[in-house]
């Protein structure tokens, strides 16, 4: 009889923590690695993980214990409200991880179209050169980022994304610094008075005069005070700079005159028409960088800047000088004497190709 | 040597003492059982036997015995333990789980969270009720996880390195590749395009240094992107180079002029 009754109690008897409680809190906590919670939310994951093994601590330690079904059982209660914990962080770090996810995409698209824009914008001023090594840099962090994207590293690709986005600003600001003055009134209005005074001494002295406009690329005939011709023309490989020294390949702006004027078999360049650069204002000017550090002692002012023809097809850009095509050269050669004035300026009015170009980046800084 | 229960049960103090302590407190018992038999000598003078053969205990036996079972029931946490499973975790820190294997050494940090509140619930309890096997039991899991994290986050670290400078040695080789071509380029190439190909190759070579910095910081993961990234843009450049000198086959550098 006692056996019996003993055998009825037992059966009625339960474990103190069902299996499954214990499965579902692991299962969780699985889901909360694979959601990386130790990096996103690593508070939170630590007090659920302490919380875990407290009780995995306990759930071991009372494997054995069975207790009656009426008998309160504290460490189920215990599991059960940790699951619920753990699923509601679940929840909220799945919703925080794709919140992140969009923000690196978006980010990095952001970061992408204007680095695409900048480079277009740079390569129709042919300003590539004045950024250095930023675009590299900046291409550097923008493949970081995208690659950080691909691999789930949402944060990482954030803060590249954000580097980069610094880089495109930096340029822009380097763009401005270096050709701020394309856009500058009072540097026009002198280019403007050069420009006039120019084409007056054409129509005074009722022969030829040549103007080239950076900003346009384009070389333009005076004869009597009138245009009468228009060339496209390609400057220095930096032709869009001012011109400080001795191979910076800049073309230089100020007031010239031919003074030689070499024939096919004479040069290599087709024609040439040879102008007296550099002048006394560009020698000033040279002294004063070279006095202030803005010139290493080891560089000349240099010389021999040109009106040329190409040599071949390949050369797109000069090393300083001016350079049309060949047929262009020759119509050229043949209207113009030694002695006439050619008159180089950055640009001819104030919506010039650079000066807009700047006004964009500006208007865009705040979407970098 | 006696009954212990029989002598006790009959004497004049504590005589439900022994049974008491076997019942709630097991171990205790058996460490009053060490005691008592270490102070054989003690107690043996503290006992007398009575007429009918039965031990009986002599009045002041009783402090006596309160004061074994105080001293033996008084267990202490392992504190020496506890110290080793925190070093084990520092040490596993130190090894970059952290980084490598952040969920595994958050599960080490709530391991040393349960020994700290195992103590802390040990010692609320009245003294002679406490017992810390679960401690060690805690302390015992903790060390054998932090040695397995530590082995772990050693090779993921080793691992990321490896690949680190992989791909670093790939970068430079490509950055070579490029600069080798660059070199051979004819000056008759556009040569806005060729000094800008050249500043290029220039900043990807100093990018080259970035990565190696990263390598010794143990920043792996951003030095194997970085490098990447390098390789990428030196092949690119490569192709541009090659594709000019494939098309102008092998023309003359043009002589330089002073400009």
């Amino acid at each position: 009889m006692t056996a019996l009754v003993l055998s009825c109690l037992l059966a009625g008897c339960v474990k103190t923590v069902p299996e499954e409680a214990v499965q579902a809190v692991a299962s969780v906590d699985r889901d909360l690695v694979r959601l990386r919670a130790s990096e996103i939310a690593p508070d939170e994951y630590a007090r659920f993980t302490q919380q875990w093994m407290i009780l995995k601590a306990r759930v071991e330690a009372e494997d054995d214990t069975i207790q009656w079904p009426w008998e309160p059982n504290d460490l189920e209660s215990a599991l059960r409200g940790l699951h619920e914990e753990g699923l509601q962080a679940v929840s909220r770090l799945a919703e925080q991880r794709e919140s992140l996810r969009r923000a690196a995409e978006q980010q990095l698209l952001r970061a992408e179209d204007r680095a695409r824009a900048l480079a277009r914008k740079v390569g129709a001023i042919d300003s590539r050169l004045v950024l250095g090594r930023n675009p590299v840099e900046t291409e550097l962090l923008l493949k970081q980022a995208r690659s950080f994207y691909q691999q789930g590293e949402y944060a990482h690709s954030l803060a590249a994304s954000d580097q980069a986005a610094q880089r495109l600003a930096t340029q822009a600001s380097l763009l401005n610094s270096e050709l701020g003055h394309y856009a500058n009134r009072e540097r026009i209005a002198r280019w403007q008075q050069m420009v006039k005074e120019t084409v007056d001494w054409s129509r005074m002295h009722r022969t030829s005069a040549i103007v080239v406009s950076k900003a346009d690329r384009r070389l333009i005939l005076y004869r009597n005070g009138q245009p009468v011709l228009s060339y496209s023309v390609r400057l220095g490989f930096n032709g869009i700079r001012e011109k400080r020294y001795q191979g910076d390949g800049a073309t230089p702006e100020g007031r010239y005159r031919v003074t030689t004027k070499r024939g096919q078999g004479h040069t290599q360049f087709f024609r040439a028409l040879v102008l007296d650069y550099p002048n006394a204002e560009d020698r000033r000017r040279f002294l004063l960088d070279r006095k202030t550090g803005h010139i290493p002692d080891s560089r000349g002012i240099g010389g021999q800047i040109e009106i040329h023809g190409t040599q071949n097809e390949l050369m797109a850009a000069s090393l300083g000088c001016v350079m049309l095509e060949n047929p262009q050269m020759a119509w050229l050669f043949n209207r113009v004497d030694k002695g006439t004035p050619v008159t180089i300026v950055g640009a001819l009015d104030e919506q010039n190709s650079v000066a807009l170009v700047l006004a964009d980046l500006r208007s865009h800084a705040n979407e970098i | 040597m006696f009954s212990s229960k029989t002598a006790i049960s009959h004497g004049p103090y504590g005589g439900t003492a022994f049974a008491n302590i076997l019942v709630f407190a097991p171990h205790t018992y058996d460490i009053v059982r060490t005691a008592y038999t270490e102070e054989s000598c003690t107690i043996h003078r503290t006992l007398s036997v009575t007429e009918g053969g039965e031990l009986m205990v002599k009045p002041w036996t009783g402090f006596v015995i309160l004061y074994v079972l105080l001293l033996g029931g008084c267990a202490q946490p392992p504190a020496d333990q506890i110290t080793s499973a925190e070093q084990a975790i520092k040490d596993a820190q130190q090894s970059g789980a952290a980084t490598y294997i952040a969920d595994e050494y958050a599960k080490l940090e709530g391991g040393m969270a349960a020994i700290r509140k195992e103590v802390a619930d040990q010692e609320a309890k009245f003294a002679l009720f406490r017992d810390y096997g679960k401690v060690d039991q805690l302390v015992a899991t903790v060390k054998t996880d932090a040695e397995r994290v530590k082995t772990d986050s050693l090779k993921k670290m080793e691992e990321a390195k490896m690949a680190a400078v992989q791909a670093h040695h790939a970068a430079a080789d490509a950055v070579k590749h490029a600069a080798d071509l660059i070199a051979a380029a004819p000056a008759g190439k556009d040569r806005a395009a060729l000094e800008s190909i050249k500043t290029d190759a220039e900043a990807l070579k100093a990018s080259l240094n970035d990565v190696q910095m990263m390598i010794d910081k143990s920043d792996y993961l951003t030095a194997q992107t970085k490098a990447k990234a390098i390789q990428e843009k030196s092949q690119a450049l490569s192709h541009e180079v090659e594709t000019a000198l494939a098309k102008i086959g092998k023309a003359k550098p043009v002589r330089t002029k002073k400009k």
